[in-house]
């Protein structure tokens, strides 16, 4: 491919992203805005899930390389980032799990109750789905 | 078994500091010490850990944007 053709690739794709940017965080107003516990916020929740996981696992076998798994495991800290990670996420379901056990919340904040706080806002509540949807992009492509 | 007010924060900011270390410590390493992230999508070759980390990730989303009161 010549450099233009390279150039074209690349600003096309940079539209695409920008355009599937725009698209999710149009929605995410919309759906970081309905009624909690209702069956319509529900409904509206399948749809970033099915999108992020079939576009993304598309993207995955369509890209498909090893390389950047392979430079993972083949990190001289593999080993040990396996073994501190795996304690720390230990750690906070335990902690998490006790907190849960005691009362009154505000005396023992869960994760659930500490995000809560911040929800009441609906600016909070659409940068918490653009992560939550940034998240699920890299784990399922 | 339940804590005080100040040992469950106390934890909570342990935690925060601990989780805060290791991901400066992954930036800064280049590569050496991987991220969480990394570490999940290398095992995520396996199937099984797949569907667990997708279930997880479907359940996060459920449970702070239609369970959540706000």
């Amino acid at each position: 491919m010549n450099a233009r053709g390279a150039l074209g690739g690349d600003r096309r794709r940079l539209v695409l992203v920008g355009a599937a940017c725009i698209a999710v965080l149009a929605y995410g107003w919309w759906f970081t805005d309905l009624e909690p516990f209702s069956p319509k916020a529900f409904r509206a929740l399948l749809v970033p899930v099915v999108v992020v996981i079939v576009v993304a696992s598309v993207y995955r076998v369509r890209h498909k390389s090893d390389a950047r798994e392979a430079a993972t495991r083949a990190a001289p800290g593999f080993s040990v980032a396996v073994v501190v990670w795996s304690v720390l996420i230990a750690a906070l379901v335990a902690w998490e799990l006790i907190a849960l056990r005691s009362l009154p919340r505000a005396d023992h904040p869960t994760i659930s109750s500490l995000v809560e706080g911040s929800e009441h806002h609906h600016l909070a509540r659409l940068a918490l789905y653009a992560a939550w949807v940034a998240l699920g992009w890299t784990l399922a492509s | 078994m339940t804590f005080s007010r100040p040992v469950t924060l106390a934890g909570w900011i342990l935690i925060a500091v601990a989780f805060t270390a290791a991901a400066i410590v992954a930036i800064v390493s280049r590569g050496r010490f991987p991220s969480a992230i990394a570490v999940l999508r290398a095992a995520m070759r396996n199937v099984v850990v797949r569907v667990i980390a997708l279930a997880g990730w479907a359940w996060v989303g459920w449970h702070f944007f239609v369970r959540t009161s706000r």
